[in-house]
């Protein structure tokens, strides 16, 4: 196994690269870590739902998956194992942050208010949303009033096309509970944006 | 360990369908079912049409790096501007007193004289971009031979340079830039504690010499108390703090034993 220059590494496979990282080689955790930061990266952004905390998390990720990969006995798992890490970190990160959002709202008197009565709230919210935000920004919105768990599994499946059984191992349930989850949280999603005046339809 | 919840066998085929996780023989008997059955065809024209909305949801940021480098003969997590870190190996002391406020100010003037660079500051030290998101620098405008790949942008927009280069004398223009700056906010830095250092000597110095004086008083207000009456003793000494010897005026010295002498504070 060539253990030189970035440029052969990029043939070998992950499992390949593990063990060469396991062996001290530092350009092969680059050239792994080169391979998976978009789609990590990305992973993480739709988690989190903004970009600065996106980053912190995604850089913890990587400095994490550095100090422990040598506790990684199947190579082959690197991208879950990532993941996993980085979904981890993702939940400390909400429970971080649902935290001090407890203490904002009250410190500064609350977040905007929407008028009072579900029919004229329900107007107030579609017109500003959909004159306002596009449909990305309405999704990046949607999506993270999800339950984490839902929104994880669609993430993952969607995504980052881990299949239900690969999921199921980063997530620690059962592949059925995983299509569940997509299942309940496209109900969801599907709710939500009703509310905000957009009915998704089949293509035709 | 995994957690078991009960799951409904439709819904489960459901989504098995939608991400194609069945047989050939299941999904047959899928669609089959699909044919006949009107709610399930409802549910699942409602699950596809809210996954085709899903393809809308993109990602645009600039891909953060990250990169581990080998300094100083053991490795170590770095940034991509992982010279920084070095930086800060060599000037150690330097940073430990105050120099990431001057590396950031430094930082600081580099995005306004630099124009193009943006230095950002992230968790494991700097971060260069070069070229902007909307407007990225391409290949064609620079000689394809000697440039140097400074750093990636990536947009993830098909159709646009999803990197940003630098010909070398741009580059060398640019690290001696920043050489130069932050080279100028060391030596002000160094001024400045120089002088902090000069003036706490001068305050030190004045502190002791005043309280040599008053020891120095001390000590002869507790000869006046020994003898009272006798003022030889401090006449003896007057002449010697100032300088002068009247010893032979004034007569014979008291003898050590004479004096009783307190243990100053």
């Amino acid at each position: 196994m060539n253990t030189g220059a970035g440029g052969s590494l990029d043939a070998l496979t992950d499992e390949q690269l593990v063990v060469l990282i396991q062996q001290g080689n530092i350009n092969a955790f680059n050239n792994l870590s080169q391979r998976w930061e978009t789609s990590l990266y990305r992973f993480i952004r739709r988690m989190m739902g903004n970009s600065e905390d996106a980053r912190d998390v995604c850089q913890e990720a990587w400095s994490k998956a550095y100090q422990n990969i040598g506790s990684l006995r199947d190579g082959s798992k690197f991208r879950a194992w990532i993941h996993y890490i980085a979904l981890n970190l993702c939940r400390d990160r909400f429970r971080s942050l649902k935290s001090k959002a407890i203490h904002s709202s009250y410190e500064e008197g609350g977040l905007e208010t929407m008028p009072e009565g579900g029919g004229k709230a329900a107007q107030w919210a579609t017109t500003r949303h959909v004159e306002q935000t596009s449909l990305k920004t309405l999704l990046d919105e949607v999506l993270t009033e999800l339950p984490n768990e839902q929104r994880t599994a669609i993430v993952l499946r969607e995504y980052q096309g881990f299949t239900s059984e690969e999921i199921a191992e980063i997530t620690g349930v059962p592949a059925a509970t995983v299509r569940s989850r997509i299942f309940y949280g496209f109900k969801a999603l599907r709710r939500l944006l009703n509310e905000r005046g957009i009915s998704p339809t089949l293509p035709a | 360990m995994k957690r078991h919840e009960s799951v409904d066998p439709k819904i489960d085929r459901l989504v098995a369908a939608l991400y194609g996780e069945m047989t050939d023989a299941d999904r047959r008997d899928f669609d089959a079912q699909l044919k006949v059955d009107a709610a399930l065809r409802t549910e699942w024209e409602e699950l596809s049409g809210t996954r085709s909305l899903l393809a809308d949801w993109e990602v645009e940021d600039r891909i953060p790096s990250f990169l581990v480098v080998e300094a100083g003969g053991r490795n170590r997590r770095a940034s991509a501007a992982g010279w920084l870190e070095g930086f800060r190996d060599r000037f150690g002391s330097w940073f430990s007193v105050g120099g990431w406020v001057v590396a950031g100010a430094a930082a600081a003037v580099l995005l306004l004289a630099l124009k193009g660079v943006e230095l950002q500051k992230t968790d494991g030290g700097f971060q260069v971009n070069v070229g902007s998101r909307n407007r990225p620098v391409t290949r064609q405008t620079v000689d394809p031979l000697g440039t140097i790949p400074l750093q990636v942008s990536s947009n993830g927009d098909a159709g646009t340079s999803t990197a940003a280069y630098l010909t070398r004398d741009e580059f060398d223009k640019y690290s001696a830039a920043m050489l130069r700056m932050v080279s100028a906010y060391m030596n002000e830095y160094r001024g400045r504690r120089d002088q902090e250092i000069g003036a706490a000597l001068r305050s030190l110095y004045g502190d002791i010499n005043a309280k040599q004086s008053s020891q120095y008083a001390d000590l002869l207000g507790k000869i006046d108390a020994t003898r009272p009456a006798d003022r030889i003793a401090h006449d003896f000494l007057r002449p010697m703090e100032l300088g002068m010897s009247h010893a032979d005026s004034l007569g014979p010295l008291l003898s050590p034993e004479d004096v009783e002498v307190g243990r100053n504070e």
